[in-house]
C-alpha cells in the first residue's frame, strides 16, 4: 500500500497549531466566557465581591478583556474599593486605549482621589503611536507586516523573480510595530494605591525616613521593584518606597489580588 | 642528550614552556602593578582665605580604580568632585601611568581642617594616602575685593509647600567671562517643574570702576519641615590673564585675543529651616501655598437658554501651580459647569517667580429666569501673613432669556416636550460594562501566537523550499553560473535546443562575442571538453534523437564554474 507523500502545509499548520497550543494561556481551564457569565449573574444580585471574584477568575483563565476588567472595576467601585477599580479601568484602557467609557469611569475615580495627581506619562517620543492602537492590535499589525513580507519573499522565490524592495519595507515596519508592542506593555509600569493612606518613605530598612503620604486611587508610575517593596515615582520628580501589598499594578497580565482594604498603614512601618 | 628551553629536535615540547614563560610574565606584571601602585593628595595652597576654593587631586600612580575616591574633609571644608583625567609620563624609558581625580575644595569656616586620609582599592590591595591639614585663615580686609560671589534664600524660614530662591551674585571688578555655576545639592528641596532658572550677566559701572555682575535664581519647592545645611555652590568664571611680566602689556594669544585662565569661587554655606504648616488645616484647604490674587471675569447681563458662558478664572501670585486643578463647582439644577484643562504660566518678574493659571469653566443654564452663580472661593496658605486666606472673586447674576428653541434643547429636567420626551437626569454614575461579548485574551500574551505564527508560515514554506533545493543540488553559486538551467524544457528536442543556446551563451562569455559568432573554429580555442560537447551537440541536433547521456553531459558542464572545464 503506497503511503500518501508528506505535505509541507500540514507539517506547518501542525506547528502552529502546537504554537497557539502552548502560548494559550489557561487553555485547559474552565472557560473565561462562563465565568464572566457568572459574574454578571452576581452582580445582578447586588453581590459585589462575588462579581469580582468571577471576573478576576475569568481574566486568570485567559480572558484579560477589556469587557471582563470594565465589569471587574464597576464591581470593586460598587464594593467601596475605589483604588483596585481604578487598576482594573486602567488595565481595561491598556488593552482599549479608545475606549471612552473606560476612561470615564477612570476620571471619575481619579477626581474623587484626595492626591491630585497628573497620570504618570506613558511611551512617548518616538513611539509616536502609542497612545492610538492597544499593544494587541500592535503585536497583530507586525505579524502581519512581517507575514507579508516573509509571503512575498516565498512568491518570489517560487516564481524565481526578484522580490525587490517591497519585503524589506514590509518586514521593517512589521518589526517595528512588533517591537513597540513589547516596548510599550514593558514601559506602562504604573500601580494604583489600594489602601486608604500610605506612607512613602526614602529608603528600604530602619534608615528610611517618612517622605510624602498618598491616599487611595493615586496613580504612581514604578521606578524599580524590590522585594516586598516598589519604588514609585510622582509627577514632580519626588521618589519614595511603598509596602507592594499597597499598591496594585495595572499591567493586565498581572495578577489581580482581591480583598478586603486593610486599615491606615502605620507610619511606622518597617520599610 | 642537552635539552634547551627552546630546542627545536623532534621531541621538543617548547610551546606549552613558552605559554607558561608568558603567563608568569602577565602575572608578575600584574603583582608589580598592585606594587607599585600608590596615592597622594595635592593640593594648590594649603592656606587659604574664607571662601576661597582651591584645586584638590587625588592623584593614583600606576594603578586603576573603579570609582571615584572618597575624600574626607573637615567641617570647615567643603569638597566636591569635578573631573578626573589620565596622564602618561614616560622618564628614562619607564613608563608612569597618573590618573588624576580633581576636588573643588571650598573654605567655609576659619580653623585648621584635614583632608583625607584617602583609600583606593587596587587590584584587591587599599592603597593609602595620608591627610593633609589645610589652614583656613580670615580673609584680610581688602584682599580678594577684586572679585565676590555669595548666596541668599528669598526666605530662610520657609513653609512646608512654599516656593523660594536660591540667589547667588557674582561680582568681579573689572571684565569676567562665561560665568557658569554648579548648583549645590538641596536636600528637602525639589526644583519647580516647568521652570527654568533665571541668570542673567550684566556690566556696569560702581565708582568709576568697571563691574561684571552674574546673577542666578533657582526657585525650589520646600518638601519637608526641619532644619538643614546648604552646602556651597560653586562659580567658575574666565578671567583675563596676569599682564605680561617684561613687556607689562595684556597676555594676548597667537590670534591677538586676550588671553585667560578659569578661576573658581564658592559662596558661603547656607542654614535653612522649613516650618511646618500651622494646624488645624481648614477643611476645604486647597493645598496652595503662596502669595496668589483671584480673579474672574465678569458675567454678561442675559444669555439666551440653550447657550453657554465661558468664565473665565485666573490666579496668579508668588507659588507653584503646576498640577492645581480648581475645586469641583456646585452644580444646581439651575446650570450646570463643566471645566476646562488649565494653562498655566510660569515666570520671573522683579527677582522673583510668580505664576499664572487660567482656568475656562463653561456655564450652561438649565432654565429661564435669573440665574445667580455663586462667588469662587479657595482657601491658600499665604506664607507672607503666616496663616490661612480665603480668595474670594464675587459672583453674580444674568438673566436667562428663552432660547431659539424655546428652552428645550438644554434642559434636562424640564416637563417632556410635545412630539418626543427629554431625557430627565436623575443621578450620576460609572458607565455601566458590556454584558454581550466574546471575552478572549486581549494581552499581548494573548496575541503572541498569531502574531509570531502567521510570519511563521511563510518562513516554514522558505525554509522547505530550501531544504528541497538543497536536497536536488541547487546552490546559488549554481544557478548564477548557469542561469537557465532551473527553467528546462521537458526532456526532448526543445530541452536540447534550449542547453545549446545556454552552451554558446557560456561560450560567447569566454571568448568574447556574441553568441551567434560561435562556431566549432571559435570553440576549438578553448578547451577539448567543451569542443567535444560542441561536436556532440551539433550530432545530435542534425541526429533529431533524444540523447539523455548528453544533455546530462550538457548540464554537468554548465553548473561548473565558467572559465573552467566540468
Amino acid at each position: 500500500m503506497r503511503r500518501p507523500a508528506a505535505r509541507p502545509w500540514r507539517s506547518a499548520a501542525g506547528a502552529l497549531s502546537l504554537l497557539w497550543a502552548l502560548g494559550a494561556p489557561g487553555a485547559a481551564q474552565a472557560s473565561p466566557q462562563e465565568r464572566f457569565a457568572a459574574g454578571h449573574a452576581a452582580a445582578l444580585t447586588g453581590d459585589a465581591d462575588g462579581a469580582a471574584a468571577h471576573f478576576v477568575a475569568a481574566a486568570e483563565a485567559g480572558g484579560r478583556d477589556p469587557a471582563v476588567y470594565h465589569a471587574l472595576g464597576n464591581a470593586l467601585y460598587r464594593a467601596k474599593q475605589p483604588g483596585r477599580a481604578a487598576a482594573a479601568w486602567r488595565r481595561g484602557l491598556r488593552l482599549a486605549p479608545r475606549d471612552a467609557d473606560l476612561g470615564a469611569n477612570l476620571e471619575r475615580v481619579r477626581a474623587a482621589s484626595a492626591d491630585k495627581l497628573d497620570p504618570p506619562r506613558g511611551p512617548s517620543g518616538a513611539i509616536f503611536w502609542a497612545g492610538l492602537l492597544s499593544v494587541r492590535e500592535l503585536a497583530l499589525a507586525g505579524g502581519l507586516g512581517l507575514s507579508a513580507a516573509l509571503g512575498l519573499l516565498l512568491w518570489a522565490q517560487l516564481r524565481r523573480r526578484p522580490a525587490g524592495l517591497a519585503p524589506v519595507g514590509l518586514g521593517l515596519v512589521g518589526a517595528v510595530l512588533l517591537g513597540s508592542a513589547f516596548v510599550i506593555d514593558d514601559q506602562q509600569d504604573t500601580v494604583f494605591v489600594v489602601v486608604p493612606e500610605v506612607v512613602a518613605r526614602s529608603a528600604l530598612g530602619p534608615d528610611g525616613v517618612e517622605l510624602f503620604s498618598l491616599h487611595e486611587a493615586a496613580e504612581l508610575a514604578v521606578v524599580e521593584r524590590s522585594g516586598d517593596s516598589v519604588l514609585v515615582s510622582l509627577p514632580d520628580a519626588r521618589k519614595g518606597w511603598l509596602p507592594a501589598s499597597a499598591v496594585l499594578s495595572t499591567a493586565p497580565s498581572a495578577p489581580f489580588p482581591l480583598g478586603e482594604a486593610p486599615g491606615p498603614q502605620p507610619a511606622s512601618s518597617g520599610l | 642528550m642537552t635539552r634547551t628551553l627552546f630546542s627545536l629536535g623532534p621531541s621538543a615540547n617548547w610551546a606549552p614552556r613558552l605559554l607558561g614563560l608568558c603567563a608568569a610574565l602577565l602575572l608578575a606584571v600584574q603583582a608589580s602593578a598592585a606594587w607599585a601602585a600608590r596615592l597622594q593628595l595635592a593640593v594648590e595652597r594649603n592656606e587659604v582665605s574664607l571662601g576661597d576654593t582651591v584645586a584638590l587631586q587625588v592623584q593614583l600612580v600606576d594603578g586603576r580604580s573603579r570609582g571615584v575616591p572618597e575624600v574626607k574633609v573637615g567641617e570647615g571644608l567643603s569638597a566636591r568632585f569635578r573631573g578626573q583625567s589620565q596622564e602618561t609620563v614616560m622618564v628614562n624609558f619607564e613608563t608612569t601611568r597618573i590618573l588624576n581625580f580633581t576636588y573643588a575644595l571650598s573654605a567655609v569656616a576659619v580653623g585648621s581642617w584635614e583632608v583625607g586620609p584617602v583609600e583606593v582599592e587596587v587590584n584587591g590591595q587599599l592603597v593609602r594616602a595620608e591627610a593633609i591639614t589645610i589652614k583656613v585663615v580670615e580673609r584680610a580686609a581688602g584682599a580678594g575685593a577684586a572679585a565676590s560671589v555669595r548666596a541668599a534664600l528669598s526666605d530662610p524660614r520657609p513653609f512646608v509647600g512654599e516656593v523660594l530662591t536660591y540667589g547667588l551674585t557674582f561680582e568681579h571688578r573689572g571684565t569676567a567671562y562665561n560665568p557658569r555655576w554648579t548648583p549645590p545639592e538641596l536636600p528637602g528641596f525639589a526644583q519647580v517643574s516647568q521652570t527654568e532658572p533665571d541668570q542673567s550677566d550684566s556690566t556696569t559701572r560702581r565708582d568709576g570702576v568697571e563691574l561684571t555682575v552674574a546673577e542666578v535664581r533657582l526657585p525650589m519647592v520646600a518638601l519637608s519641615p526641619g532644619a538643614r545645611d546648604i552646602e556651597p555652590a560653586v562659580l567658575t568664571a574666565d578671567m583675563p590673564a596676569p599682564p605680561d611680566r617684561r613687556t607689562g602689556r595684556r597676555a594676548v594669544d597667537m590670534f591677538g585675543r586676550e588671553r585667560t585662565r578659569p578661576e573658581t569661587f564658592s559662596t558661603q554655606k547656607l542654614h535653612v529651616e522649613v516650618r511646618p504648616l500651622p494646624e488645624p488645616r481648614p477643611d476645604d484647604f486647597s493645598g496652595l501655598v503662596g502669595s496668589f490674587e483671584l480673579e474672574v471675569s465678569p458675567l454678561p447681563a442675559s444669555l439666551p437658554l440653550g447657550g453657554t458662558l465661558t468664565q473665565e478664572v485666573r490666579l496668579r501670585g508668588r507659588g507653584s501651580l503646576s498640577g492645581f486643578k480648581l475645586p469641583s463647582a456646585a452644580t444646581t439644577d439651575r446650570f450646570r459647569v463643566y471645566d476646562d484643562a488649565p494653562t498655566v504660566v510660569t515666570g520671573w518678574r522683579q527677582g522673583l517667580m510668580v505664576s499664572e493659571a487660567l482656568f475656562r469653566r463653561a456655564l450652561v443654564p438649565e432654565l429661564e429666569g435669573t440665574l445667580v452663580v455663586p462667588p469662587t472661593r479657595l482657601v491658600v496658605f499665604d506664607p507672607e501673613q503666616e496663616q490661612y486666606v480665603t480668595l474670594t472673586a464675587p459672583g453674580g447674576e444674568l438673566l436667562v432669556t428663552p432660547g431659539e428653541a424655546g428652552g428645550a434643547v438644554q434642559r434636562f429636567a424640564a416637563a417632556p416636550a410635545a412630539g418626543g420626551g427629554v431625557v430627565e437626569a436623575l443621578g450620576d454614575d460609572i458607565l455601566p460594562a458590556p454584558t454581550q461579548v466574546v471575552v478572549s485574551d486581549q494581552s499581548l500574551r494573548g496575541a503572541l501566537p498569531l502574531a509570531l505564527g502567521a510570519p511563521a508560515l511563510p518562513l516554514l514554506g522558505l525554509l522547505g523550499l530550501g531544504l528541497r533545493r538543497r536536497l536536488a543540488g541547487w546552490t546559488p553559486r549554481a544557478a548564477a553560473a548557469a542561469p537557465g538551467l532551473d527553467a528546462l524544457p521537458p526532456p526532448g528536442p526543445a530541452r536540447l535546443l534550449a542547453l545549446e543556446g545556454l552552451l554558446r551563451a557560456r561560450c560567447a562569455a569566454r571568448l568574447g562575442c556574441a553568441p551567434p559568432a560561435v562556431d566549432r573554429a571559435a570553440v576549438a580555442g578553448l578547451d577539448a571538453e567543451t569542443l567535444q560537447l560542441y561536436v556532440d551537440l551539433e550530432a545530435a541536433r542534425y541526429g533529431g534523437e533524444h540523447n539523455p547521456a548528453l544533455e546530462a553531459r550538457l548540464i554537468a558542464h554548465l553548473r561548473a564554474p565558467a572559465g573552467g572545464a566540468a
